[in-house]
């Protein structure tokens, strides 16, 4: 099963940056896969919302890039900044609060109706 | 587990950009993210270019560089809510300074300019930029967006031309005749072509054309013609110069006058000191206007005009200005003793000895102003 992209988008920064943060450095295609793996491959990210997302972090000085040459071609590897640290601990514990919250939420609706 | 040749990395590459993606770091981001695919799913003597077309449509819905849209609107969106403060501030702060710059200016208090100023000013450099580029974020159509920037800038250009226009700096008229013909040649033009077609937005249409020709009409009324303000400037001219033959003609009686007068009083020393001043004065306005120090009898032949722009000296405190007033408040001590000479036209602040300076208003009423003030020294003096 694949969850939908709606989803997805609100939790797609928070997946990134806890990824970021048990992996020290990573490039986009090993996220990916490492989220497919991860999640026995419930969970796809498409390259159209990680790319955006990443250069968004970026933007925000949540991570920092370096680069490496791969044979002819140059690959980008993301880890995060001191402030990236900060904020990934945040943002977990926010989406870890807002599932419990959302679990609390629909039971309820699903046991008064 | 397939391996790309050179020829293939570049190849990928390249197809990257002709798709129309073009910040370099996401170029590299994707270069890299489809090497890999392909190098981790295609076998080793796979079809190289099928798979290729394959991985890069699973990227997007329609179009390749919809990742790098979806990239500039996340950054871009950062400064949205603040980008909204800045511009709801500015708005209100030009509308506030707008009300109390005419609130001032019909009082006749002081400070009135400095308010219009920050009130159009702040209104056409900070507000109405800032409405655009929130507006146009709206996702609208490019056409919608064309429109959109065209009537803000004309609408820009005109207040500017407005401003400019009032403190008498250059370049107001160009400045309103570009937003005039931004608004009425090619925004009129494209949005009622596109706004017709369409059955339900025609009534709109139809109006709001209206109302944009009614604006160009309004303001092609109320700016001078090149023909009327060069018949302007010509009546101006010639005025001044009937004046000035005025003034020559009583010169050459009072010199003859004083001439015979072999002792020179205090009084007819002042009087000459004022004379010279004046001339000195009005050779240098002309000066500045026509680049030449007087103004001859063919000016309309040699363009020579007196413009009814705003006197203003290049540098201030002048120093001619400055002794013109000191003599005219000595003078009209001496006055004190022959209460049958006439007094010079010049406004004393109330309660005080001190003269207003005079020179204000257009070039011409300062000049004027001088002649008036010479013809009645020497009349004085007869």
């Amino acid at each position: 099963m694949n969850y939908s992209t709606e989803l997805l988008k609100g939790t797609l920064k928070t997946i990134v940056l806890k990824l970021l943060a048990d992996n020290k450095k990573m490039y986009g295609y090993e996220i990916t896969q490492r989220v497919k793996e991860l999640t026995l491959n419930k969970i796809q990210i498409t390259e159209g919302a990680l790319y955006p997302t990443l250069h968004s972090l970026e933007a925000d000085g949540f991570v920092t890039t370096e680069t490496e040459f791969i044979g002819k071609r140059v690959r980008k590897y993301y880890s995060l900044s001191p402030t990236g640290k900060k904020k990934t601990k945040e943002k977990v514990s926010e989406l870890a609060e807002f599932m419990e919250t959302m679990k609390f939420l629909l039971d309820i609706k699903t046991k008064t109706t | 587990m397939y391996c790309l040749s050179e020829k293939q990395i570049d190849y990928i590459l390249n197809d990257i950009r002709a798709r129309g993606v073009e910040l370099e770091s996401l170029q590299l981001n994707l270069h890299d993210h489809i090497c890999c695919i392909i190098e981790q799913n295609l076998e080793e003597n796979g079809d190289f270019e099928s798979f290729y077309q394959k991985t890069i449509k699973t990227f997007y819905k329609d179009e390749l560089w919809e990742i790098e849209e979806e990239t500039l609107l996340l950054l871009s969106y950062k400064n949205y809510y603040a980008m909204k403060k800045i511009m709801i501030l500015s708005g209100t702060f030009s509308a506030a300074t707008m009300i109390l710059g005419i609130l001032f200016k019909f009082m006749h208090w002081p400070g009135a300019s400095l308010f219009i100023i920050l009130g159009i000013g702040t209104s056409s450099l900070i507000f109405l930029p800032l409405l655009y580029l929130l507006k146009s974020k709206d996702s609208l159509a490019t056409k919608d967006k064309l429109i959109l920037g065209l009537g803000i800038l004309s609408g820009i250009l005109l207040s500017l031309s407005i401003l400019f226009r009032i403190m008498h700096w250059p370049y107001a008229l160009i400045l309103g005749y570009s937003a005039v013909i931004i608004l009425g040649l090619i925004l009129l033009p494209i949005y009622f072509i596109t706004g017709i077609k369409t059955p339900e937005n025609k009534i709109n249409t139809i109006t709001i054309s209206i109302v944009i020709i009614m604006i160009c009409g309004l303001w092609l009324t109320l700016v001078r013609t090149p023909f009327s303000s060069r018949k302007k400037e010509i009546t101006d001219t010639s005025s001044f110069l009937i004046n000035e033959q005025i003034v020559a003609s009583q010169k050459r009686i009072y010199d003859s006058i004083i001439k015979n007068d072999s002792l020179e009083s205090n009084s007819k020393k002042l009087s000459k000191q004022i004379i010279r001043v004046c001339e000195k004065i009005k050779s240098s306005i002309i000066l500045k206007e026509t680049g030449m120090t007087k103004i001859s009898t063919d000016f309309e032949t040699k363009l020579e005009f007196i413009s009814d722009a705003n006197f203003r000296f290049l540098k201030t405190p002048n120093k001619d200005v400055d002794s013109l007033l000191e003599f005219i408040k000595t003078y009209h001590l001496t006055l004190n003793s022959s209460p049958h000479k006439t007094k010079l036209p010049v406004c004393y602040h109330s309660n005080s000895e001190e003269i207003i300076p005079f020179f204000v208003g257009t070039n011409l009423t300062v000049l004027t102003q001088l002649q008036q003030i010479e013809l009645i020294v020497m009349q004085n003096e007869m």
